[in-house]
């Protein structure tokens, strides 16, 4: 007979709570937003000095 | 809490793009059971029931602690819906948390199935090319380092789908093209 093969499972650290978990969620897709801001002066910036010269 | 318990994981089945559902359909990682168990125990007894063998007591236990499983020798996820890190919940987010978790496990199925030697072998740089808080989190959970590839593969895949709900597809920044690039060729990924 084959061994039985061991189940996969989705466990968290000890000390950490889902709450930890939805909170890591937010500050990564936050970031995204900040990263897409950050292009979008960074865009805005260039285009005004594109115009002043 | 049983019923919609149900409707959340359904709700998020159908969530998930249709390539997907084919792929774990193909695979025959399509059925999930939510219960009020210590998943160790329950899988041990199915397996059992179904003639398949008992687990190792020390995979029961670490089993046990956990709030979902795929069991591969039963083509079924379960979940287990009173782990304690469901207490106290609000219906939004235990549906939030709920969500994540299915998809996580249906990650694992995919990745168990579909993950070579070379991608479970290379685990530990995956894990070191995740944002640091992720990596934390798969490092201290006590898993494997033959685990960790299916670990990263899960825990993207899920956040993946939390991203997808909120209408943003593609690479996200903070994700490392390589692990973007075992995500999409390992769990079929293509949005």
């Amino acid at each position: 007979m084959e061994p039985v093969k061991l189940p996969a499972g989705y466990r968290l650290p000890e000390g950490t709570t889902m709450a930890d978990v939805r909170r890591l969620d937010q500050e990564l897709l936050a970031s995204e937003g900040q990263e897409t801001k950050g292009l979008q002066a960074k865009k805005s910036d260039q285009d005004t000095t594109r115009k002043k010269k | 809490m049983g019923n919609s318990a149900n409707d959340i994981v359904r709700q998020a089945w159908r969530e998930l793009p249709p390539d997907d559902r084919n792929l774990l359909k193909e695979i025959r990682a399509h059925q999930w059971e939510v219960c009020g168990r210590a998943l160790g125990t329950y899988s041990d007894e199915l397996l059992r029931s179904a003639g398949i063998g008992s687990l190792p007591e020390s995979e029961i236990a670490r089993a046990n602690a956990a709030l979902a499983l795929w069991v591969p020798d039963l083509r079924v996820v379960l979940i287990n819906e009173s782990h304690p890190a469901f207490d106290g919940l609000d219906g939004p987010t235990f549906a939030y948390d709920l969500s994540r978790v299915a998809w996580h496990e249906w990650g694992h199925a995919l990745s168990l199935d579909r993950a070579g030697e070379g991608d479970i072998a290379a685990g530990e740089h995956y894990v070191e090319l995740l944002p640091k808080a992720l990596a934390r989190l798969v490092r201290q959970a006590g898993y494997r380092r033959r685990e960790y590839t299916h670990e990263v593969v899960a825990g993207i895949y899920a956040l993946l789908m939390t991203r997808r709900r909120q209408g943003k597809t593609g690479r996200p920044p903070w994700l490392h093209s390589e692990v973007y690039e075992l995500v999409r060729r390992v769990a079929g990924w293509n949005q």
